[in-house]
This record gives C-alpha cells, structure tokens and sequence, in this order.
C-alpha cells in the first residue's frame, strides 16, 4: 500500500501542479499556450495509440478532431443542444466515421492504411469548405455558446476565459491519459504491441488482428473527437482550417521526437511542443519548415525518439556497471 | 448538348487525364521500385509550377523554354531526393519514408510560402488568349499545348519502360528486387532513376498545368488528393493503373463539373476508392505487393 502510494506520488504531484497552474501563471496568453498544450497533449496521446502501439500510421487523427468539432457546433447552434452533450456526440460521431474508415483500410497493407487514412482527412476538409448549406464554408460557424456548469451550493461556472476552459481541456486530457494508459498497460495493450512488432505471428497465436486495430482506432477516435468539441467551445467559432495539416504535422512531431510507442514521453514532448513555438515567436511558415527539417533529421538520427535516446544511455550505463567490478571489460 | 461543348469537354478530359497520368506514373513508379510513398510528390508539382511561373512571368523567358528547363531541373532535384535522403532507408522502412517525406513536404511547401508568397499567380504568354475556333467549336490554345506536351510525355514515358534496357531495369526490379539482384540490375541505379524519373514527370506536369491553371504554393495538395486515390484505386506500383484511372478520372471530373459539384465530385472519388480497397484490396489493376 505505502508502496503504491509512493509510486503514485509524483504523479499526484504532477496534477496538483497542473491545477495550480492559472494560480501561477499571470497572462491570459500564457493559460491559452495550456489549453492548446493540453488539448494537443490529448492528440498526441491518441497518435500514439494508433502509431505507436499498433504501427497504423493515421494521419486522420485531425478528420476526427474535427469531426467532433464540427458535430459539437452545429448541435449547439442549429439544434439548440446543451454543449456538455453536443461533445460527447461529437466523439461518437468521429467514433462512427474511424470504424467506416478503418473496416475498408484496415484490411489492407498499411501502406494503404496511410494513403487512405490521409485521403480522408483532406477530403473532411473539402466537404466543410465546399458544403456550404450545413457548415458556412469557409466563413465558419461563430457564436459557440460556452458551457455552464451548476453546482449545488457554489452557484454557476460559466466556462468563457482561458482559465476555467484550462480545467475543462485539463480534465479531458487527463481522462484520456489516464484511460489510454491504462488500455495500453493491460492485456489488450499487450496485443497491440504484439501486432505492431509481428502481425503474422500475433495473427498465429490466435489474436483477431482485424478487431484489434478497429478498438485502437475507434478509442483514439473518441477522445480527439470529444477534445476537438470542446476546444471548438473554447475558440467559439469553427471554420474549415480546425482540419489543417497542422495539426497532423504536429502530432506528428511531438509523436516522433517523443518516442512512438512510448507513453510518458510523448505526453512530455506534446507539452513541449505545444510551448516551443510560442517562446521562439516565429512565423507561421518559417515554423513549420523548422518542424519539418526536425521530422526528417528525427527520422534519420533517432528513429525511437528521445524515449530510445535515453533507454540505450540508461541500458550502457547498466552494463558499464556490471561490468565494473571485473576489471577492465571486455 | 451541342457537339461543340462535347468535344471541348473531350478535349478538356483528355488532358487533364494525361496530367493525372503523369503525376500518378511518377508516384507510382516510386513506390514500384523502392516501395516508399512519396508524400512530397504534390510539393515538386508546386515547385515545377512556381518555377515555370517565375521564369515566364519574371525572367521573361519563353513558355517553350521554361518547360524543358523546369523538367530536367525536377530530374536534377530527384536525383538530390534520392543521394540526399532516401538512399538512407532500408527496404521495409516505409512508415519512415512516409514521415520523413511529409518533412520534406512541410519544408518545400512552407518555404515556397515564404519565397513567393501566398497569391495565386497567372502564367500569361502570347498566346494565353488565343483560341482555336471551328464553327461553334471554341478551345484555347493553351489547352491544346498542354494536352500535346503531357500526350508526349505519356509516349516518351511508355517508349523508355517497354523499349529501353533502363526500363526493362525498372520493370524488373518493381517485379522482384531479389530477382533483380541476381540477374546483375544494381538497385541503387535504378531506384534513383525511378525518383529522378518520378520527381521529372512531377516537375513537367506542374510546368504544364501552369498553363492553365493559377499558381501557389499550397497547390500541390490539392492535386497529391487525387493522385493518391488514383494509385490506390489503380493498384498501388501499377504503371497501367496509374494511366487508365487517371485517364478515367480526368474524364469523370469534366464531365461531373458540367452536371455535379466540385465537391460531390471529389467525395465520389473517394468513395470510388474506399469501395475499391474493401473490394479489391489490390487495387483494380494491383499486382501482389509482398510484405
């Protein structure tokens, strides 16, 4: 028992600090560079499900983040739907659209899974430029409400700055860490794993490969789809660029340099990256020629990422000391 | 419909499917051999359109002389894309390929914002205006070009793949790299005249479709979009795929952009390509890609 709480201390740290957080932080430009922190912090952590777990490169994370975002705004604002549902619904609908895509392109190579899961998020894109009757094309959808909450005794939160919209993002993204850890460290985890290292062999031991990657995708599909509800909620408005390759390009990067596959730092490099570009204050452009050449040289020099870099140091370490004691090695 | 608007539109299909054609050969040609996806493929499209753009527009030189200048630049830039970066990767990295090609995407398509700026351009040479009348028959000039140029490339394409010993190479590799080693065709050869052939075709339709079309630099995805779904309903590696879809979807989009929307087009196509993969997970034209 003691031990567990030990263990579970740092992390319970961690989260007191991240509620203090609006207490510590002065600028209401600084809790904004958090509430994206925090939401790409929930877009990474669902790349690395689908990529790093189960080796399907998705790029139509963002379809998904978008869709929610979409759903959300037009249950709001043409149906009238309090936004504490409208997110939800508009996780189940991103849910929906991942097992569509995902039962025609998990069932072939992934070089197709890729392709076709790319093809997808641009065409989201298209139809919400172009599909001008249901989503105002490219003058996008102003005038979200915010969402309100009635506590008994405490009166009525209304969520409309950047600090109380943190706590709201802040909650979802810990929910999602806290259910995809768990889901990667359990069994079905373990299945993932195997399928990504070795499908024809996990295939051979009985494993419905198929049905594995579905969940992977659908889960994934759920929380950045729900995220995206509620950061449309926070910007109030939503226009055609919430499917921007962005928003790929850097989960991409904070999935890459944080390690494929490895949780913890990946959840670290999406807070990272989400803070990086707001401290070297670059141009659009010139930052994302910048992320670009750090993907290619990350490819290149360290493909498993800083989580690699640093288990192959902790690894030499450890043979340098066993080693140790018998003299001059080797 | 009058006869007129039919071969207009005939004429309109024919091109802009021997565009696809093009674009779609060189993606495919490079997955065929080194069996990487080239995400940057749309980007060298933009390139070749800029730099057309630049040199007519700015420069002053010739519409006739741009081109050549521009393909064999793009050849030149895939032979660098080649040595530069994909030489690095081994069979089987193809996730890599994918990252670090959508790296180099980033970085061509955002520099090419910074370089020239976000404003579309025109390409306007003396006979931009010029049409070819024949009774109530109307096509630009302009049309016709770009239809021959990219007809010729198509034919120059075929010519090297089923008569030259380089094509024989590429084939044969694209079939079996294991094969292909035993009978004495060196890899490395071949792979970067498949990227330098691949990123050539690219340059030359973006030089082409310069003609026609305004210029900018976020171009290139809007085209990378269909060229994908091209090769992945074609078969992916499928050199004849890549020509008869592209043909078929040139055709489809003049015909629907008379009778449907841009958008329903473009969401047909995509449908097109979804039922494909869960029907024909090959592609119709796929041949068995090993894994």
């Amino acid at each position: 028992m003691s031990g567990a709480l030990r263990r579970l201390t740092p992390a319970l740290a961690l989260v007191a600090l991240l509620l203090a957080l609006p207490a510590l932080v002065a600028s209401n430009y600084h809790m904004a560079i958090a509430v994206s922190a925090a939401a790409f912090c929930v877009l990474a952590v669902g790349l690395n499900l689908v990529y790093g777990y189960v080796g399907l490169l998705s790029l139509c994370q963002v379809a998904f983040w978008g869709l929610g975002a979409y759903t959300t705004a037009l249950l709001t604002t043409r149906l009238g739907v309090s936004p504490w549902l409208a997110a939800p619904a508009g996780g189940v609908v991103a849910m929906a659209a991942s097992l569509v895509v995902g039962a025609a392109a998990c069932r072939v190579s992934r070089h197709s899974f890729a392709i076709t899961s790319l093809v997808f998020a641009l065409l989201l894109q298209q139809i919400a430029f172009d599909w001008t009757s249901l989503t105002r094309g490219a003058m996008g959808m102003p005038g979200l409400p915010s969402p309100t909450l009635d506590l008994p005794g405490l009166g009525r939160i209304v969520f409309d700055s950047d600090r109380r919209f943190y706590y709201l993002i802040l909650c979802w993204a810990l929910i999602t860490v806290a259910a995809t850890r768990a889901l990667v460290g359990s069994r079905i985890g373990r299945a993932f794993v195997a399928i990504r290292e070795n499908e024809p062999l996990a295939r051979a031991h009985g494993l419905d490969v198929y049905r594995y990657k579905l969940l992977a995708f659908a889960f994934s599909a759920w929380f950045t789809g729900v995220a995206g509800g509620f950061f449309c909620l926070y910007l109030t408005i939503v226009d055609p660029s919430i499917f921007d390759f962005y928003y790929t390009e850097a989960m991409l990067i904070m999935v890459i340099v944080g390690g494929a596959g490895s949780f913890w730092p990946v959840v670290a490099a999406s807070v990272v990256f989400s803070a990086v570009p707001e401290v070297l204050r670059m141009g659009d452009e010139l930052r994302l020629v910048l992320y670009g050449l750090i993907l290619i040289a990350a490819m290149l020099a360290m493909p498993d990422g800083l989580a690699g870099v640093f288990r192959r140091r902790r690894l030499a370490r450890l043979r340098r000391s066993l080693a140790a004691p018998e003299g001059p090695a080797r | 419909m009058t006869g007129g608007l039919l071969i207009e539109l005939l004429v309109n299909a024919v091109m802009l499917g021997a565009v696809y054609a093009l674009f779609a050969i060189g993606l495919s040609l490079i997955f065929g051999v080194l069996e990487f996806v080239n995400f940057a493929h749309g980007e060298f499209y933009m390139l070749g359109a800029m730099a057309t753009a630049t040199l007519v527009q700015t420069v002053g030189l010739p519409y006739w002389l741009a081109v050549p200048l521009v393909a064999a630049a793009a050849v030149v830039a895939g032979v660098a894309l080649y040595d530069g970066l994909l030489r690095r990767l081994r069979q089987g990295d193809f996730e890599k390929s994918i990252l670090i090609t959508i790296g180099l995407a980033m970085v061509l398509q955002n520099g090419a914002l910074v370089v020239w700026g976000p404003t579309p351009r025109l390409v306007t040479t003396g006979f931009t205006t010029d049409v070819l009348q024949a009774g109530d028959l109307v096509i630009p000039v302009a049309r016709v070009i770009a239809l021959g140029v990219s007809l010729a490339a198509l034919a120059a394409v075929w010519l090297v793949l089923y008569r030259t010993r380089a094509g024989l190479a590429l084939r044969g590799v694209a079939q079996s790299r294991e094969a292909a080693l035993m009978v004495g065709i060196r890899p490395h050869r071949v792979s970067r005249l498949a990227v330098a052939a691949g990123i050539g075709l690219c340059g030359l339709s973006g030089a082409v479709l310069a003609l026609i079309y305004t210029v900018f630099p976020a171009m290139g995805v809007l085209l990378v979009f269909k060229a994908f779904a091209i090769v992945i309903i074609g078969g992916l590696g499928s050199i004849a795929g890549a020509v008869v879809v592209g043909f078929g979807l040139g055709l489809f989009e003049s015909v629907s952009g008379v009778f449907l929307g841009a958008v329903t087009a473009n969401s047909l196509t995509f449908l097109a390509m979804i039922l494909v993969l869960l029907f024909w997970p090959l592609g119709l034209f796929g041949r068995r890609v090993r894994l």
